[in-house]
């Protein structure tokens, strides 16, 4: 979708198929994240957590009503 | 007022599923089932595409017409179908599954004459992605063995670690209160309790410690019960086409011997020579995989087929193939027993 109003505030060129403000927030507006900086964010949050939820048990061998 | 006109269509994600004296509908959405009577299933799982509601009355020869009217509107009142008049952009929910996990769950059992080395086991278990392992402890024995074996889990994918411990190793509150700290997908049964119970033992945590009074041995049989049953797309599409027990199932027992399940007799090789990844490709251990309860006698005329976990082994009587360990449900009768 061409949203030709905005298009004087960046100077960007425009894809047909990109809709603008997509375009804008992810080439634009996007923040580099160093790689290093990542990992380090990445893995503080690694196998924490207790995801407690499956979609099946694995054996029904205790029964507590 | 129902248009004969209209179309009725039960929503993608309710499903209908045959029983030999009783039907049911499966959402799979709500996680919740509908028994209904099998005329009804009949009517449901006629061609809706292509016959409107008046269409459908006359395939049964207008003997249901107020019943049909009757059970159409229960179900559009309580969010199981709808009506329409153009019903070709609707679609049939695909039945394939796919994991990308090699092993989805894996049984580990630890005595005291257990010799192996239950690190190696757990790290096997991870580089083949398993999702949920149970650690069951039957003997007296030395816990740091397990603590230090679980640090290999740390990083790992598993999601769900569950450790049975018995009460009679009387570990205080807190060693186990430490565990669960340490470990955060670790969740700890204590069986042969004097009372069952759950304790929070983390303050400010939802974690807690689940005591029951039920006792874990060797031979311990599953538990079969409407309260077990799992309505969920997952469950669902494996069970329709897989045995939900065990496909993508590995376990270990007390001697380190690797089999589909702890209760199931044949043994496709040890964990102190062979390595799961390639026990698990074996064309054999794997025939277990693909013996889902469509297949199964009994299994195959319940209605909570596709919602039931059971890990029995399987035996071949002529053309047949039988679960070892079945419940109490008679699907004949409609009754548990």
């Amino acid at each position: 979708m061409k949203t030709k109003n905005n298009t004087h505030k960046v100077n960007i060129s425009e894809s047909e198929i990109i809709s603008f403000d997509l375009y804008y927030i992810t080439s634009v507006k996007k923040k580099e994240i160093p790689r290093e900086e990542l990992k380090v964010e990445m893995d503080r949050y690694y196998g924490k957590g207790m995801i407690g939820d499956f979609y099946k048990n694995n054996s029904n061998i205790f029964h507590d009503k | 007022m129902i248009n004969n006109k209209d179309h009725f269509l039960l929503f993608t994600t309710c499903v209908p599923v045959k029983g030999h004296e009783s039907s049911l509908i499966m959402d799979l959405d709500k996680g919740e089932y509908l028994e209904i009577p099998n005329e009804l299933y009949d009517i449901l799982v006629a061609d809706h595409f292509t016959y409107d509601i008046g269409g459908i009355k006359g395939l049964f020869n207008n003997e249901f017409d107020r019943g049909i009217d009757q059970y159409f509107q229960f179900l559009v009142d309580n969010h199981y179908g709808f009506y329409t008049s153009n019903p070709s952009p609707f679609q049939k929910l695909p039945m394939h599954f796919d994991s990308p996990h090699k092993i989805i769950s894996s049984v580990v059992a630890i005595n005291k004459e257990s010799k192996y080395d239950v690190r190696k086991v757990f790290q096997q278990l991870d580089k083949l992605d398993c999702q949920l392992l149970q650690i069951r402890i039957y003997d007296n024995i030395e816990m740091s063995r397990i603590i230090n074996a679980l640090k290999v889990l740390k990083k790992s994918s598993i999601r769900i670690i569950e450790l049975y411990v018995p009460a009679f190793l009387n570990l205080s509150d807190e060693v186990l209160k430490n565990i669960i700290v340490d470990f955060s997908r670790v969740s700890i049964t204590v069986y042969g309790a004097q009372e069952s119970k759950k304790d929070n033992l983390v303050e400010g945590s939802s974690r807690i410690i689940r005591y029951t009074d039920q006792k874990l041995l060797n031979n311990s049989k599953e538990v079969y019960s409407t309260d077990l049953f799992i309505v969920s797309h997952e469950m669902f599409l494996e069970a329709v086409n897989y045995n939900s027990g065990l496909y993508r199932k590995v376990c270990i027992d007390y001697k380190g011997n690797i089999k589909n399940y702890l209760s199931h007799e044949t043994v496709y090789g040890n964990i102190e020579g062979d390595l799961i990844a390639e026990i698990i490709q074996k064309e054999e251990f794997k025939e277990k995989y693909y013996l889902k309860n469509d297949l199964i006698e009994k299994c195959k005329d319940c209605q909570f087929r596709y919602m039931c976990l059971s890990n029995s082994e399987i035996e071949k009587k002529g053309e047949n193939y039988h679960k070892l360990d079945t419940c109490n449900y008679n699907p004949y009768k409609n009754a548990w027993e």
